[in-house]
């Protein structure tokens, strides 16, 4: 990726656009490009820091976390169009919170899953039942998709 | 002419000069009725590599891609256009360049009149005359025909807010009035606000046309000339 966006970077160098001064949308679009591959760079260069997916970046050579791994945020600088990478180490969270925290997830994933196969009767239900406590009990008199939602779209 | 081929004029103003290009769009399937900004896109990738337009969601969203077909303000990403048809830049605000148009000295308008000083409170809900004013998404169509706005001397370069307002800003000063936050001192202040701007030029006017569609003389001018000349 990184030798791919150096291939490009080349190639932009290489560009010229025309002198004009007034809005001109060559140069616009030149300086668009350029700050993309930074950007890009600097996402690939954190992909790289890291053996999992996270944040701007997916990695499908490694897939899962490890429970016991140490977090750390990764921190690009880039002065002169050099970029320089550090780890910033964070403190751990607390273990207990954390096997608190897993076990919750595993029990809400399971749960989303179990309303999966049952009857559509009672999946409505728990479905309902979940909205309201979110919502309130206040019925809702503007429906999506209707007209009172978008005023001024008919008119 | 084939069935393949709409041949668009494209108005461009380049180096204080107004030029007139034909451009030969090539649709991309039969049926295809092509929106403005697909022949302005196509243009800049095959043609006219420096053209320069305006566009962010593409979807009516943005408020960015206001040009003239056949002399009326459009959205060009969601106006069609048809053969022959002539897309300009909008002639209510002075031009840059092609279609690009100077566009800030009518938002440096509001300058000091967006200061809600209470924190925002959720638990207000706002009625529905601040809501409907919301869909506003600041595509300077309603400048068009606007006597108001007329009254204002383009031709300067400078960077000071325009002297008399348009259907816009009214637009902005009657939703910051309906807003239950704004405290009645400061409605008074927009009232205000809105006469040095130039309402009286709303007394007799037939009505301004939005882009969006909202109903600005009902919702906007008739309100703020009812509590500004009472």
């Amino acid at each position: 990726m990184l030798a791919f966006l150096q291939l490009i970077e080349g190639r932009v160098a290489r560009v010229s656009v025309a002198k004009d001064k007034v809005w001109n949308q060559q140069f616009i679009d030149l300086v668009e490009l350029n700050n993309m591959i930074l950007t890009a760079k600097a996402v690939t260069m954190a992909s790289l820091e890291r053996d999992n997916s996270l944040g701007g970046h997916v990695r499908l050579d490694c897939k899962s976390l490890l429970f016991f791994s140490n977090p750390f945020s990764t921190i690009i600088r880039i002065e002169n169009r050099n970029f320089s990478i550090d780890r910033f180490v964070r403190n751990r969270t607390n273990f207990i919170i954390m096997v608190k925290y897993f076990i919750e997830e595993k029990i809400r994933i399971f749960n989303a899953k179990l309303i999966r196969v049952l009857p559509m009767r009672i999946k409505d239900f728990i479905i309902e039942k979940k909205y309201k406590k979110i919502l309130g009990t206040k019925s809702i008199e503007i429906k999506p998709g209707s007209v009172e939602a978008a005023s001024a779209e008919n008119k | 002419m084939s069935n393949e081929i709409i041949s668009i004029t494209l108005k461009l103003f380049r180096n204080k000069k107004q030029q007139e290009v034909k451009y030969q769009y090539k649709k991309r399937s039969l049926d295809e009725r092509p929106m403005a900004l697909d022949v302005l896109l196509q243009a800049q990738e095959k043609e006219i590599d420096d053209l320069a337009f305006r566009y962010g969601c593409r979807a009516r969203n943005c408020g960015v891609c206001t040009v003239n077909i056949n002399n009326k303000p459009r959205l060009a990403c969601r106006a069609r256009v048809k053969e022959g048809d002539i897309i300009s830049s909008i002639e209510t605000l002075p031009i840059i360049k092609d279609f690009i148009v100077k566009r800030d000295k009518v938002s440096r308008q509001m300058n000091g009149y967006n200061n809600l000083k209470k924190k925002n409170d959720l638990n207000i809900e706002a009625d529905n005359t601040y809501h409907s004013l919301t869909a506003c998404i600041e595509c300077y169509a309603c400048l068009e025909g606007c006597p108001m706005h007329a009254k204002n001397n383009l031709l300067e370069t400078n960077n000071e807010p325009y002297e008399f307002g348009n259907p816009f800003s009214l637009l902005k000063l009657q939703r910051l009035h309906q807003d239950p936050l704004t405290t009645n001192t400061d409605k008074i202040n927009i009232i205000e606000k809105a006469k040095d701007l130039g309402l009286d030029s709303c007394l007799g006017c037939p009505g301004c046309k939005c882009g969006v569609g909202i109903d600005l003389k009902k919702e906007v001018i008739q309100p703020l000339l009812s509590k500004a000349f009472k």
